[in-house]
């Protein structure tokens, strides 16, 4: 087949296969990388930070002990890769398929759903979860002749949690023993449950997850979408610590986990919302000097039952217990015997406390919805818990990368704000369950998007030697070059056994040009500013992107300009480091390399006649 | 097998009794939770589960009671729930549950809390 855009992630059976002797080398280099790497640093710390320009000293080496814990956490995750092969397919299962919409066009819905009603399996029930609620859909759906579910009533009026609220509500409305999620652009192949569904005789394991594959990469995948290294060896690597991610889509989950966690959650969110309902009645209960003696007396007989709520809570009685002995006492306070009406005076948290979490459109939610990256927070529940996951390394499903800078940067900004929220409110670090193996998992993945910080450290200090001839270190010297190129030619050796063979260039352009955005996310997040889930467009919008881009253009001028004065400096006879100059323009022009990659996307059309297709499918046109 | 049953009980001082008796699982927890839901709608807002006659239950089947309780809790009523078998009660434990709810061990001591 002459289709092009197909992405390099690997596919067959036989890729799979261990293969000790790599891991063997990978070891050593991952060993030998660490050991260079703590002695350079230790000498980087103690001898050579430049005592006359100590700021950006510090800063260099904050960037570098950065870069090298980033190396030792990559190193862990490639210790001991999990490689499966799939046992022979369960008995029965029942299997419910949910192919998640919310604006992309019928077109693309049908070709998806066409395909997940041709998948090999019975009992088997395709749903749309149309969360735009379109008329077009439901016809769709109708004429296909599959179920179609949008929120049901609860939903009005509340926080609707975006994809994961989409499948929550899905969840409730359905009964299959499996779950198999579909992003809307994402064609299943037909074996896609035969494949994977054997892995569950594990009782115990609660997903797993197929890599995400596309069929319409642009030629040289400009933006970087294709991630053999994440759905490969990185995958693998996080499955043989007991932590594969779930990603979102091509992915079959086991419900009894999901609505288990969620119970767990639930019974969680319960008795924070308890408390937070008592610390506000103890507010209402202050004294005032203002009050009255029919209100000191009143007050004071809320808080007498305040106390005893929470000494029975301590005690180990159920909230529904507590929370009915202090309903009397709250209606009194809020409505003494004397009134003459109370309405009105019921506040919107004294009918339950929050335990039954009227607030939300569903009580239990099976789907996390602390994060916008549900997907991993999800995960991180299921783990918590002691349920299992697996990794699949065959692609089952081919769907669409975006194919526009913009669609990609808001796809990209978007997963960094889900995983630093994921640490800001369901830490890995320190959630309860989770194996140590685990932790590192979640917390490698999480560290590795403060990598904006340590990069616009390594933009910098170039363009300042070279405009200003001022040093992070003491001297670009022997001592500094013997103990620097062996931790990097080591940690480049590791990072080429990891990959496997795979082209990485273009993941590792991008780590360096997007640090602007890196570093929004971050800042953003933590900074507490609302995040929307954004939805990425499957579909190009035309037009030039380099307004997006400004810092990094900005950084490029300056790289330049920085290079021709230290140029033009060394030729008048200003300067005479002509050492440093070299060694900074090299790294200056390593930067611009790197940089160029996303000018290119912005600057990206595709060829002309460009209309690729899945390569399985029923309606495909054209295939 | 035994197949999942829901039924209204006896009506006592303004409180309802169910009766929920089977396999309450994924398949069998849209009913009971659609029923619940109709019977918080039409004024029973304070409820006594007996499941009592449950002999199976999942994470599926529990979070069709809290949709129970939820409706009930909506409009200022309760639902309690009482006569649980060990199976039962062990699924409670282990989601936690039980620190949320109150168990009974009895339909008529689930009652008696109502009139306290």
């Amino acid at each position: 087949m002459a289709i092009s855009g197909y992405s390099s992630v690997r596919s067959s059976a036989a890729e799979a296969r261990p293969r000790r002797g790599r891991t063997l080398l990978l070891r050593i280099a991952a060993a030998a990388t660490l050991v260079s790497g703590c002695v350079y640093l230790g000498w980087r710390w103690t001898a050579s930070v430049n005592a006359d320009a100590l700021a950006l000293g510090i800063l260099l080496a904050l960037a570098e002990s950065y870069g090298l814990v980033d190396s030792f956490l990559y190193a862990v995750t490639m210790w001991k890769p999990a490689y499966r092969s799939p046992p022979p397919p369960l008995a029965e299962a029942t299997v419910d398929v949910f192919i998640t919409t919310y604006n992309e066009s019928a077109e693309l819905v049908r070709m998806t759903a066409e395909a997940a009603m041709a998948i090999d399996w019975a009992p088997l029930a395709v749903h749309i979860l149309d969360d735009g609620a379109r008329d077009e859909i439901r016809e769709l759906a109708a004429g296909l002749g599959c179920g179609y579910l949008t929120r049901s009533e609860e939903w009005k009026g509340r926080n609707r949690h975006a994809k994961a609220g989409n499948v929550n509500n899905a969840l409730a409305l359905t009964s299959g023993e499996f779950i198999l999620i579909l992003d809307a652009d994402q064609v299943p192949d037909p074996r896609i449950v035969k494949r994977v569904i054997g892995y569950f005789s594990d009782p115990a394991l609660a997903f797993v997850q197929t890599p995400q594959s596309f069929y319409n990469l642009p030629p040289g995948d400009p933006f970087g979408s294709d991630a053999p290294l994440f759905y490969g060896p990185i995958m693998r690597g996080k499955d043989g610590w007991g932590a594969a991610f779930f990603c979102g889509s091509n992915a079959v989950l086991r419900r009894e986990a999901l609505m288990q966690v969620g119970l767990i959650s639930y019974a969680r969110a319960a008795e924070e919302a308890f408390r937070a309902s008592l610390s506000e009645l103890r507010r209402d209960s202050r004294a005032s000097f203002r009050d009255d003696g029919e209100t000191r007396e009143r007050k004071r007989e809320l808080r007498r039952a305040l106390r005893a709520a929470g000494k029975d809570m301590r005690s180990g009685r159920s909230l529904q217990s507590v929370a009915g002995s202090l309903k009397e006492a709250v209606a009194a306070f809020r409505c003494p015997p004397a009134a003459a009406s109370c309405e009105g005076t019921e506040r919107p948290g004294d009918r339950d406390f929050g335990i039954a979490r009227i607030t939300e459109a569903i009580a239990v939610e099976g789907v996390s919805t602390v994060s916008v990256t549900e997907d991993m927070a999800t995960a991180l529940r299921l783990h918590a818990s002691g349920w299992k996951s697996v990794f699949h390394s065959e692609v089952l499903a081919w769907g669409l990368a975006p194919e526009d800078l913009a669609a990609t940067l808001a796809q990209r900004l978007r997963w960094a704000q889900g995983t630093v929220q994921v640490l800001l409110r369901d830490s890995p670090l320190t959630k309860k369950g989770l194996r140590l193996g685990q932790r590192i998992m979640y917390s490698a993945t999480i560290f590795s998007y403060f990598s904006g910080f340590s990069n616009l450290v390594f933009i910098l200090c170039p363009i300042v030697f070279l405009l200003t001839g001022i040093a992070p270190v003491k001297a670009w010297n022997q001592t500094f070059f013997a103990l620097f190129l062996p931790f990097f030619a080591l940690n480049r050796w590791m990072f080429y056994i990891a990959a496997e063979g795979l082209d990485v260039k273009r993941g590792e352009q991008y780590n360096l040009a997007l640090f602007p955005l890196w570093i929004k996310a971050v800042v953003g997040v933590i900074s507490g500013r609302k995040i929307a889930f954004a939805v990425t467009p499957k579909v190009r919008r035309s037009g030039n992107y380099l307004g997006l881009i400004k810092v990094q253009v900005g950084v490029i001028c300056l790289i330049a300009a920085g290079v021709a004065w230290a140029l033009l400096g060394l030729a008048m006879g200003w300067r005479r480091d002509l050492f440093g100059v070299l060694v900074n323009a090299m790294w200056g022009c390593y930067n611009v390399w790197q940089l160029m990659a996303i000018v290119r996307a912005a600057r990206y059309a595709p060829p002309a006649g460009w209309a690729p297709r899945p390569p399985f499918g029923t309606s495909a046109k054209g295939a | 097998m035994v197949p999942f049953r829901i039924e209204s009980g006896e009506e006592t001082g303004g409180v309802a009794t169910v009766i929920l008796s089977g396999r309450l699982n994924a398949a069998s927890a849209p009913e009971a939770k659609g029923w619940l839901k109709a019977l918080v709608g039409s004024g029973s807002k304070n409820l006594v589960l007996d499941l009592g006659g449950l002999t199976f239950i999942d994470s599926s089947g529990l979070s069709a009671l809290v949709a129970g309780y939820r409706a009930s809790a909506e409009l200022g009523g309760n639902l309690k729930l009482a006569a649980m078998e060990s199976q039962v009660f062990q699924v409670f434990a282990l989601t936690h549950l039980d620190r949320v709810f109150e168990i009974f061990g009895t339909v008529e001591a689930a009652l008696a809390s109502f009139a306290r």
